[in-house]
């Protein structure tokens, strides 16, 4: 090997190291964090920011081989590679712009958050969950192996879920939380069938395995499945129609949370997943449908929604929706340019989308408020604010001069070109204005209903702080910086296109074409759509009290979270009238229970057997084992007739099962017989003792009825038994077999003569050990019964 | 009367039943006994002593935590099952091995009992866990 081959095979080893580290580096920081905590609790926010700091220096230095399209990949063949099962991951374009995405963002949240929280925060939990979230996000990204996505995948939701609930004393935490936790957490089992699927079919759970096996997987009948259950996945975590309405109570968490889980990386974790699974899907019809009405449908509702919201929390939630709605359906169309306006949408979007959630937190916590009706004209002592809220809200309503607008001329490039492919969708350029228009009238009114118009008292708020003023640059610092990116991406997106969208988006077409994201070029059609909503937004805006009207008259009775809500209180209670009825604490309804099934299956497999299994040979019983049988049976009967004195049912009870060690004996079963006797005897000194507490008197007696039917079952059960010990000895059955194998191969193969022995710690180990710890558990469970009798002060 | 002359014979009796339990468990793998029976026996030799003297006795005479002994008894047998994984082989392999001890003839040793001292040490822990928690609601001794 040359000497340039060898330093080129160190510098892919580091490379993949590195990309090893970026990965477990925020998991390591959480766990440290706590421990931290301890000396700096109040300026662990930094140390936050530094380690997501370091993270994206990494991914930056990783950009060599990414930009020359060769990726870097890392993999531990580990733990079952016949099952596909390893961890693997790859950086190609599309994982590394994402990654860098997340941990730019991240860094920006932290220093935010730093300042954001209060004295009296959790700070510590809080930025070691957010880290734990980031690696987590990272995992998702740079994952090869689908089923490592997928644990990734869940531990997005898991610290989604502890996020939100950060104010865990409040309700509507808790709510959003589970809320969240439930919907997510179905879209992973889906995405988790996907894969196993997958894999069924392609055998590999691969990512680029299965982009070159795409052909087979199309043309599988198990196709449609597969693609709804990734479709499934995608739709819950990115908030689409109809999974959108977990978004919107997610707002209970704090605003550094919801501005970066909740808008700039975890929604957009499922249509990552949408870019990143395309070469598969794309050339299926059934995903161009699907996916883009999906995204049509949302992209409306959720703009929609979004102008009618005062909370301005709630009104960025549906926004958000509406915008992840419309990157769904540009991934829909699966052509070059849509997954192009797709992408850099993503980013622009993060972009805006983070500044103005960073911006509504500023305005929160300086006027205790995020109610729109209660705003006014916050721009008079809030300049340097109301600034970067408008370049924020401009970007996002699509203006020329800032980002929004380059990838909305995008988008309708994409619809007016598959506008040219049939009648129906002629019709969508026209539907996106729509949304336009309304996209345009939210913005807006964020940045205009709140900086303009009369300043008005905010006496109303229960911390009044009746003005407000410009926060430090601790908060300002990472909202200007979004909106500096915001306008110079619009108007030199030069570096951005090179540098991080033409990996990307080659890496999800899976080949290289030639694309320019320019300003202006020239009259088109496009910038005649963008005209129109530009000017169309402004002329609803200005009516905008029509326009309430109007959506006030076309008000559901019941949405989407009525239906949630009764669903899940549906199965609350279906699952506790179950244990009600299952586990009610009578013992003679356990013992049916255990019983009839018991009889279901022992009846169910001797109607499966051919033959009669019945014994071939009889031996003939000795006289000292007849009488043993006699006084056997006496004895059991005794017991039965005995019931109501229970000293006495005890005590032959006992005596029944020493006749049975006895009869063990008399067929030469030592061990059996000896443990028989131990066994039977320690039970009854437990038995006598038990007895001693219960009350004198019976409480409840069991009805006529109960008894007969308590008799048949009995019965039953014994004639099964019976059924089952003379199958046993049958010719068909194995058991001769068994013991021959044993006698010859037990002292060679385990070096003891005791072949009973030999079978409980040897040859069924792992039974025993099952055994044991069955006993353990019951013991501890009636140990804990015992003392809480106790400490209630039981019955003496 | 009666109890004198039980505690009288616990105190003989025990010390055998002690030495027979631990017979009984390392003939387990060649002759009748075993870890279950083992574990009885030794059981049943404690609840002996309960009843003969007090349940205060007894808690100081054999300063056993039976929820310990429990968990020690599990975490052997698992042990033994996980160390067969450190020699690369499955999960509760066990191997063997004939030790001649010259004069005393030989001895075969297998890598089983220190399962069956974990079995031994769950039987023991549980009887004994449940029959203390149920006999101390009311004094052993009338």
């Amino acid at each position: 090997m040359s000497a340039r081959e060898e330093k080129h095979n160190l510098k892919d080893f580091f490379d993949a190291m590195l990309l090893l580290l970026i990965v477990l580096l925020p998991f390591v920081a959480a766990a440290l964090t706590p421990w931290l905590a301890r000396w700096c609790e109040r300026r662990i926010g930094w140390w936050a920011a530094a380690v997501s700091g370091a993270a994206s220096g990494m991914l930056l230095s990783l950009s060599a081989p990414i930009q020359s399209g060769q990726g870097v990949a890392w993999r531990m063949e580990w733990p079952a590679v016949e099952l596909g099962l390893r961890l693997s991951l790859f950086a190609d374009g599309w994982g590394w712009t994402f990654a860098l995405l997340v941990t730019c963002i991240g860094t920006l949240i932290c220093v935010y958050a730093q300042y954001y929280l209060g004295a009296r925060e959790a700070r510590a939990r809080f930025f070691s969950h957010l880290l734990m979230f980031e690696g987590a996000m990272l995992g998702i990204v740079l994952s090869e192996n689908l089923i490592v996505l997928v644990i990734f995948w869940e531990l997005t939701s898991i610290s989604s879920f502890l996020l939100i609930g950060f104010w865990h004393e409040e309700e509507k935490a808790r709510y959003g939380a589970y809320k969240a936790l439930l919907i997510t957490a179905l879209g992973g089992l889906a995405l988790l069938a996907a894969a196993v699927l997958l894999y069924l079919v392609a055998g590999t759970f691969e990512i680029r395995e299965l982009f070159a096996l795409r052909a087979e997987i199309l043309s599988h009948p198990w196709f449609t499945i597969i693609l709804a259950l990734v479709l499934l996945g995608a739709f819950t975590k990115s908030a689409q129609f109809p999974f959108h309405f977990w978004l919107p109570d997610a707002m209970s968490a704090p605003t550094p949370v919801s501005a970066y889980l909740h808008s700039a990386t975890m929604v957009k974790a499922g249509v990552f997943l949408l870019g990143r699974l395309q070469p598969i899907f794309r050339e299926s019809n059934w995903w161009l449908w699907t996916v883009s009405l999906v995204g049509l449908t949302t992209m409306l509702l959720g703009a929609w929604a979004a102008v009618r919201k005062h909370d301005l929390k709630a009104l960025l939630a549906y926004s958000t929706v509406s915008q992840l709605g419309l990157i769904t359906m540009l991934y829909g169309f699966g052509t070059e340019l849509g997954s192009l306006a797709a992408s850099f949408h993503i980013f622009n979007h993060a972009m805006f989308k983070a500044g103005l959630f960073l911006v509504i937190g500023i305005v929160d916590h300086e006027t205790g408020t995020r109610d729109l009706r209660l705003l006014s004209g916050l721009g008079r002592w809030m300049p340097r604010t109301a600034v970067l809220c408008g370049a924020c809200a401009l970007a996002s309503a699509g203006v020329p001069l800032f980002n929004g607008f380059l990838s909305k001329e995008l988008f309708y490039e994409e619809l007016v070109a598959r506008g040219a492919h049939g009648a129906v969708w002629a019709v969508w350029p026209w539907l996106a204005v729509g949304g336009g228009v309304l996209t345009f009238v939210y913005s807006i009114q964020i940045f205009h209903g709140v900086f303009f118009g009369p300043p008005k008292e905010l006496k109303k708020i229960p911390e009044p702080r009746p003005r407000g003023h410009d926060p430090s640059w601790g908060l300002l610092g990472p909202v200007a910086l979004l909106a500096i990116l915001c306008v110079k991406v619009g108007l030199w997106p030069g570096m951005v296109e090179h540098a991080l969208m033409r990996p990307a988006v080659w890496a999800i077409w899976q080949g290289q074409f030639d694309f320019h994201i320019v300003l202006l070029h020239g009259w088109s059609t496009p910038l005649l759509l963008s005209i129109l909503t530009l000017v169309g937004g402004l002329v609803v805006y200005s009516q905008r009290h029509h326009l309430t009207a109007v959506q006030k008259r076309l008000e559901f009775s019941f949405t989407a979270t009525t239906i949630y809500d009764s669903c899940v209180s549906g199965l609350v209670h279906g699952a506790q009238r179950l244990t009600d009825a299952l586990q009610n604490g009578k013992l003679r309804s356990y013992f049916w229970i255990v019983t009839l099934f018991l009889l279901g299956v022992i009846g169910w497999n001797y109607g499966q057997t051919t033959g009669r299994p019945w014994p071939s040979q009889w031996t003939e019983a000795g006289i000292g084992e007849t009488i043993l049988i006699i006084l056997l049976v006496t004895a059991s009967v005794g017991v039965v007739l005995l019931q109501n004195l229970r000293l006495p049912a005890v005590i032959v009870l006992g005596g029944v099962g020493y006749l049975i060690s006895v009869l063990f004996l008399v067929l030469s079963a030592p061990d059996l017989a000896l443990t028989q006797l131990l066994v039977e005897s320690v039970v009854m000194i437990l038995f006598l003792l038990v007895l001693w507490y219960l009350p004198k008197e019976k409480t409840r007696v069991s009805t006529l009825g109960q008894k007969r039917s308590d008799a048949i079952l009995a019965i039953l059960f014994g004639a099964a038994m019976t059924l089952v010990v003379l199958g046993v000895f049958s010719a068909e059955s194995p058991a001769p077999r068994l013991t021959d194998y044993y006698a010859t191969h037990t002292l060679e193969k385990t070096g003891g003569r005791n072949m009973v022995n030999v079978i409980l710690v040897d040859y069924r180990g792992l039974d025993t050990l099952g055994e044991i710890t069955v006993l353990a558990i019951a013991a501890l469970g009636g140990y804990a019964l015992v003392r809480i009798r106790r400490a209630q002060g039981g019955q003496r | 009367m009666i109890s004198l002359i039980l505690a009288t014979l616990v105190r003989l009796i025990f010390p055998v039943l002690m030495i027979f339990s631990l017979h009984l468990l390392l003939r387990g793998h060649n002759d009748p006994g075993g870890g279950f029976i083992a574990g009885l026996v030794t059981a049943a030799a404690i609840v002996l002593q309960y009843v003969a003297r007090s349940s205060e006795y007894v808690r100081n005479a054999i300063p056993v935590n039976y929820r310990v002994l429990l968990a020690v008894g599990l975490a052997l047998a698992g042990g033994t099952g996980t160390a067969a994984l450190v020699f690369g082989h499955e999960f509760l392999t066990h191997s063997f091995l004939d030790v001649s001890l010259g004069w005393f003839g030989h001895v075969e040793m297998s890598s089983a009992i220190g399962f069956d001292l974990g079995v031994y040490c769950v039987v023991v822990g549980a009887t004994l866990m449940l029959i203390s928690a149920v006999g101390e609601e009311q004094k052993w001794s009338p």
